[in-house]
């Protein structure tokens, strides 16, 4: 266009001249037309965290925008919306074992697929008093990572992977030193009514003079980075199967009772994070209990109750049963799924992990430590091409920005 | 069907039929104060991006009867891909971000959501500075607080699907 107008280096010919003037004017009014504030969030949300991460750097506003709590509470909804609609979910994936200490993100599909590797933090690696830290669980993409096993470890971390920032918490209250012999619960829940991540340890006290243990609820809140007591007793001890299910806004455990005429009853008990009370959820009536039987809670397919994996491996009686609440909170709607015998030429009975969102069993097999995915309906059995080490946990995953506006949140 | 006419800043006139007009926060307001009649002057509009914006509501006609939904109740998922594949070719970083602005000032609410995911698409690989050029944003951050941020966090900084 240039060209055109310097033609053979005489004057702007008026045809050149007004192709001159509406180009400038276009550049003008693009350079006025600059995208309204309340414009920017509406693009920011829809952007995935790596890009957002980086983009604090593009301005002080934007920065500002992105660690603003409630942009970080609707990039949350808007991605827990997007993954329900499109069908795309994460599981989160840590083994452990002789020569790897992995964690993994991938997709809850059918070949599991790989979505990212994730990076652990050195920095922790240096406080550990166990082999490695254990996943508890997760809650909206924070993770809590637990090194407490043993007398002298207290040693807990809720962490966000996708962001690559963790807080260390403080030491809790409740400790072998000061209190004795214990058995101790944790778990990290939403307390929506606060708006704030509470981490809840359960822990039953064992050297009472009566003989009956004393049960104290300790909880640290993310938002005031404190730990407290909560003046509440639990209606019983916990069991040391270091389990526990988030779902429907309260952390459930399996939990001992003592009823009147000293029978001891297990159940489940259920802590609503937000309103900090606790309920008892009855197991199957038609349970059998038995000292050889291992139980192993579970979040139901559809995520919105609970299952029961119940394991016996003795002498005489093998087997692995598959149970699920399908209304939770209802008793009597306890269903038994599947019964599984001993597989295969070796006569292995696999553990299960959890329930996957399609209905599927993720299951350990006993021999090769692979895991499996089983179909209930047709009782297909689906290698998943991942070996669990010692220590394996699969869950699912969210990611989010949480912990971004935590100025004591360490990165790495 | 009553046809609304527009025009447009560059003096291109446009008929639009009533009930796409009414999509317009813009026009219906206008259409509530003054007779139907009458041309609607759109003085912030340019007539590339009128033909842009009823290109998108044929589209959405087309796509309500292929998938049998009505578009404007549905604004993620499937659509969006359908959807973003006519639209997005043959749009520069810069006609999509004029774009936005137009539909904005017009209050299209439905065509800015998808326009927003557009702009997100676009955006998310980008460097810093492409960003920045992008959407006219002014560098306010001192060179040390600049570096204090890429060295906390790195990682994200770097990556192959960051383009040049």
């Amino acid at each position: 266009m240039w060209d055109d107008c310097y033609e053979g280096k005489s004057l702007l010919s008026p045809e050149s001249t007004s192709k001159l003037c509406l180009s400038i004017t276009h550049v003008f009014q693009n350079w006025l037309k600059s995208l309204p504030e309340e414009i920017i969030p509406t693009i920011l949300i829809r952007l995935p965290i790596k890009s957002l991460i980086r983009f604090t750097s593009v301005c002080k506003s934007w920065m500002s925008t992105i660690k603003d709590p409630s942009f970080i509470r609707t990039h949350l909804t808007h991605t827990l919306t997007l993954n329900d609609q499109n069908a795309t979910h994460l599981i989160l994936l840590h083994n452990y074992g002789f020569e790897e200490d992995s964690y993994s993100l991938h997709y809850d599909n059918n070949e599991v697929s790989q979505y990212c590797n994730i990076e652990f933090p050195i920095g922790l690696k240096n406080r550990m008093k166990n082999s490695c830290f254990r996943v508890v669980g997760t809650c909206d993409g924070l993770v809590l990572l637990a090194d407490d096993l043993g007398n002298e470890a207290y040693n807990f971390v809720i962490w966000n992977p996708s962001i690559r920032k963790y807080v260390i918490l403080p030491k809790p209250s409740v400790r072998f030193s000061t209190h004795g012999d214990y058995e101790a619960n944790i778990g990290l829940g939403y307390d929506a009514i606060g708006n704030d991540y509470k981490l809840v340890r359960v822990t039953s006290l064992v050297d009472q003079p009566d003989h009956y243990p004393r049960t104290l609820v300790q909880y640290y809140s993310l938002a005031t980075g404190s730990w407290g007591m909560l003046r509440l007793l639990p209606p019983c001890l916990v069991n040391s199967s270091r389990v526990h299910v988030l779902v429907n806004g309260a952390l459930h455990w399996l939990a001992i009772c003592w009823t009147d005429d000293h029978q001891i009853k297990y159940l489940v008990m259920a802590f609503d994070v937000g309103g900090q009370s606790f309920r008892e959820i009855m197991l199957p009536e038609s349970l059998q209990l038995d000292e050889l039987l291992e139980f192993r809670l579970g979040v139901s397919g559809d995520r919105k109750s609970i299952g029961l994996f119940v394991r016996c491996k003795s002498e005489t009686n093998c087997f692995l049963d598959i149970w699920v609440m399908k209304e939770y909170c209802v008793e009597k709607s306890w269903t038994k799924l599947m019964i599984l015998t001993p597989q295969g030429p070796k006569r292995s009975l696999p553990k299960a992990l959890c329930f996957r969102r399609s209905g599927e069993v993720v299951l350990i097999l006993e021999d090769d430590r692979e895991l499996v995915s089983l179909e209930i309906v047709s009782k297909q059995f689906k290698n998943l091409g991942i070996s669990a080490g010692q220590v394996c946990f699969v869950d699912s995953y969210e990611e989010s920005l949480l912990l971004l506006d935590r100025k004591d949140a360490i990165s790495y | 069907m009553k046809k609304i006419s527009v025009r447009t800043s560059d003096g291109q006139e446009f008929e639009l039929e009533e009930n796409l007009a009414m999509e317009s926060a813009t026009i219906k307001t206008s259409l509530d104060a003054f007779s139907r009649d009458d041309i609607i002057l759109l003085p912030n509009v340019n007539s590339w991006e009128m033909v842009k914006i009823i290109e998108f509501f044929t589209k959405v006609q087309e796509l309500e009867t292929k998938f049998g939904v009505k578009f404007m109740e549905k604004k993620e998922g499937r659509f969006l891909e359908a959807f973003q594949a006519e639209f997005d070719k043959d749009l520069s970083d810069d006609n999509l971000y004029c774009l936005l602005w137009t539909v904005d000032y017009l209050g299209i609410e439905v065509l800015l959501e998808n326009l927003c995911h557009l702009m997100a698409e676009r955006t998310k690989n980008k460097t810093v500075e492409s960003c920045r050029n992008l959407f006219g944003v002014q560098h306010d951050y001192t060179p040390e607080e600049e570096a204090e941020i890429r060295e906390d966090y790195s990682w994200a900084f770097e990556g192959p699907e960051i383009e040049e």
